[in-house]
């Protein structure tokens, strides 16, 4: 059963006269088996499916593994998490050998201040001379980080791509001064909470240029000296959301660091449109940009657009702040004519507007450098076009708090072409029956999602009799409304807000199940789905049911976020 | 059509614009022109190549990643993989890992790329031991090798 020598070795364990001797031979021959077992393991390991793949993808999988970790650096998600890729490295030799081999998977290096930081010399001496990536997040000193720094500063030559968040402090950015021969990517975002008016970026940040710069991504930081950043023809994506202390650049300065950038196709800006672009006589054209994003008033914006050619523009995104209390919407109606693509044109030729989303954006406002807990109204509205319409970009427009969207909904009616529109996304209260009604007679529309408080509104303007409604233009409207509605999704179904009793619930759900019912057959609603509140009950559910036999009821259960 | 011959000796007749998605292939075609003859593929089973056919086909006249990019660059890090892709992939580890050796034998970039993800995927977020667990690896350090690597790499499990 044993091997002669074990065999041997316990058959004269009782015999031999001199017991520690036999025993040092045992314990040679335990070291020996030992040694013969992950021998026969390390052949095993060769055996198995997974080791059947070649070391370069398994290293394409160790790297797959660090990158998606790499990406969730922040002070909620400290060094650990994003190295437990590290696991791989403990499973096997084979695994260890090839990982260790891998200068590219120690490239991604992590700094968190508070955390030990031990990992960085380890990462910089396996990533041999590969080019770096350092992403920190930033929010108290400490001696050790101090050092940490120090360490990665001695490697500047090759960081590759640097990414700081947090609270930056000149000492922070003095340990990468001088970063630039290998320098791809650079994003900076000082936390607005603390942000001031003196976090002014280094001119020397960047003294040596970065050649090889495709993205620049800075926010939060005074950028009055804007013009030493390395905007050079090398970049592709350039993100500036400064301080609000940082003075608007001059037109003729913008459009001349946009004529040094062809290959530029994201641009990102907020509240750094120049002010003087009617000065502006030249057209400049970025002929590489496919997504827009711009935070401004409307006029400011329209006057980019208006100087500014972007023949491959593929996306838009205009969130606006600051003049749209004009009468009659002129501002936004200004912006929309300037926005490039074919939805300017004659209303017959528009390409048709395939989804709209009207969304609230929630969240914090920043009031100077406090942060104030207001429920934001800004609301998004989000319109994707008919996908044959290659050339038409998408658009979305964020509009300022506290409006409505019915304050502007003539505005967008007027100049897009709502008629093949598909889907209506409203995920805000804010739309009241009046607006429901704008929407009612356009004869592809399909799909309705909403949330609580307009679906009454929805439901009445249902419920009315064909030939009562008011069109826009004061007659009446002479069909079904919705016509071609055949699904309704509710994110949150609440009938009668916060202090709706059980009785008006049901006798919602009734309202709810007559106006179906009172549908033609060519106009039934095929699909209602609803998402679980404590208002839409089973026994809701089961009343829809039985009494409207041929719809489709999708109840979607949440009770694990609302018990 | 393509005659593509497998190692089990078994013959597919595909369309060319289907298996084109494979680098190799498309650059075997460019090369020789139009032929009677069977490609011979020696690394590729017939019941694998189903598998690869079925995503050629699933993905065809969509437009061909581009050679250039850098995976390190920005873009796509995540683990994300699209409902069909993962429907796809969900076979046996053998099957699976036969999947990734003929894309990369045939040089589907995408389809490596989704094998690569899947398989990162199963292991994001395991220890050590649970990794082995997964794919029937036996530990085979030594206990001094044991101990060294949890000392070097204490920095990684400190929480």
């Amino acid at each position: 059963m044993w091997s002669p020598v074990t065999e041997r070795l316990i058959r004269e364990a009782n015999e031999t006269p001199i017991a520690d001797a036999h025993r040092n031979i045992v314990e040679q021959r335990m070291l020996e088996v030992e040694e013969e077992l992950r021998a026969l393991k390390i052949c095993r390991n060769t055996l198995v499916p997974v080791n059947k793949l070649p070391v370069e993808i398994l290293t394409r999988i160790f790297e797959a593994l660090a990158k998606s970790l790499a990406d969730n650096l922040d002070w909620r998600f400290s060094t650990y998490k994003v190295l437990s890729w590290i696991s791989v490295t403990h499973v096997c030799r084979h695994w260890r050998a090839i990982a260790i081999d891998d200068a590219t998977l120690w490239t991604d290096i992590p700094i968190v201040p508070d955390k030990p930081l031990r990992h960085i010399p380890v990462m910089l001496e396996r990533s041999q001379n590969s080019p770096l990536s350092i992403r920190t997040h930033w929010y108290s000193d400490s001696t050790h980080l101090i050092d940490a720094l120090d360490i990665v500063h001695s490697q500047s030559h090759r960081i590759k791509y640097l990414h700081l968040t947090g609270y930056m402090d000149e000492l922070l950015l003095s340990k990468f001064s001088g970063i630039g021969p290998e320098l791809q990517s650079f994003i900076l975002h000082d936390s607005g909470f603390l942000a001031s008016e003196n976090s002014e970026l280094s001119k020397d940040l960047f003294h040596n240029g970065a050649p090889l710069l495709k993205q620049l991504e800075i926010a939060g930081v005074v950028l009055n000296n804007w013009t030493d950043l390395p905007l050079g023809p090398g970049l592709v994506h350039l993100h500036l959301d400064p301080h609000p202390h940082t003075r608007r650049p001059l037109a003729q300065d913008l459009l001349h660091f946009f004529g040094l950038m062809p290959l530029l196709q994201t641009l990102s800006l907020t509240n750094f449109l120049p002010t003087d672009f009617e000065s502006a006589s030249n057209i400049t054209v970025c002929p590489a940009l496919k997504s827009l994003s711009i935070q401004d008033s409307a006029t400011s914006i329209t006057n980019f657009l208006r100087v500014v050619q972007l023949p491959q523009l593929h996306e838009a995104v205009y969130a606006l702040f600051g003049d749209l209390s004009e009468p009659s919407n002129t501002a936004l109606e200004r912006l929309l004519i300037a926005h490039p693509g074919p939805i300017i044109e004659n209303r017959r030729q528009k390409p048709g507007a395939r989804e709209i989303g009207i969304y609230p954006i929630p969240g914090l406002h920043l009031v100077e450098r406090d942060f104030q807990t207001l429920h934001t109204h800004t609301l998004q509205f989000d319109i994707s076009f008919d996908m044959a319409e290659k050339d038409t970009p998408s658009l979305t427009v964020k509009l300022p708090h506290h409006t409505r969207i019915g304050e502007y909904l003539s505005t967008f009616m007027g100049h897009m072409d709502f008629s093949r529109l598909l889907c209506l996304r409203v995920d805000t209260n804010q739309l009241s029956r009046d607006e429901w009604v704008c929407f009612s007679q356009l004869e592809f529309l399909n799909k309705i999602v909403t949330s609580w408080k307009p679906l009454l509104d929805l439901l009445s303007v249902m419920g009315d009799t064909p030939g009562n409604i008011l069109s826009q233009d004061g007659g009446l409207q002479g069909s079904l409304p919705f016509p071609a509605l055949t699904e309704i999704e509710c994110k949150e179904v609440a009938y009668h807000p916060y202090k709706a009793s059980n009785d008006t619930n049901t006798q919602n759900v009734r309202n709810l199940i007559s106006i179906l019912n009172a549908r033609p057959e060519s106009g039934r609603i095929r699909t209602l789905r609803v998402r679980y509140r404590p208002v839409f009950t089973k026994t809701h559910y089961d009343l829809v049911r039985t009494h409207v036999p041929d719809l489709q009821v999708i109840w979607v259960e949440e009770a694990e976020f609302f018990p | 059509m393509v005659l593509l011959l497998t190692s089990d000796n078994e013959m597919f007749s595909v369309a060319e614009d289907v298996i084109k998605r494979s680098a190799y292939i498309k650059n075997m075609l460019e090369d020789v022109g139009e032929s009677d003859l069977p490609i011979p593929l020696p690394n590729v089973e017939s019941n694998v190549l189903v598998k690869i056919l079925e995503y050629c086909e699933h993905y065809r006249g969509e437009p061909l990643p581009a050679s250039d990019v850098d995976p390190a660059e920005i873009g796509d890090r995540s683990l994300d993989i699209a409902d069909w892709d993962q429907k796809y992939m969900a076979v046996d580890q053998e099957m699976l890992f036969e999947i990734i050796l003929a894309a990369n034998y045939l040089d589907i970039k995408s389809l490596l790329d989704v094998g690569c993800k899947t398989v990162a995927k199963m292991m994001k977020g395991k220890s050590s031991e649970e990794i082995r667990t997964l794919f029937n690896i036996a530990n085979d350090f030594t206990p001094e090798e044991e101990a060294q690597i949890r000392k070097e790499n204490a920095w990684a499990e400190c929480r």
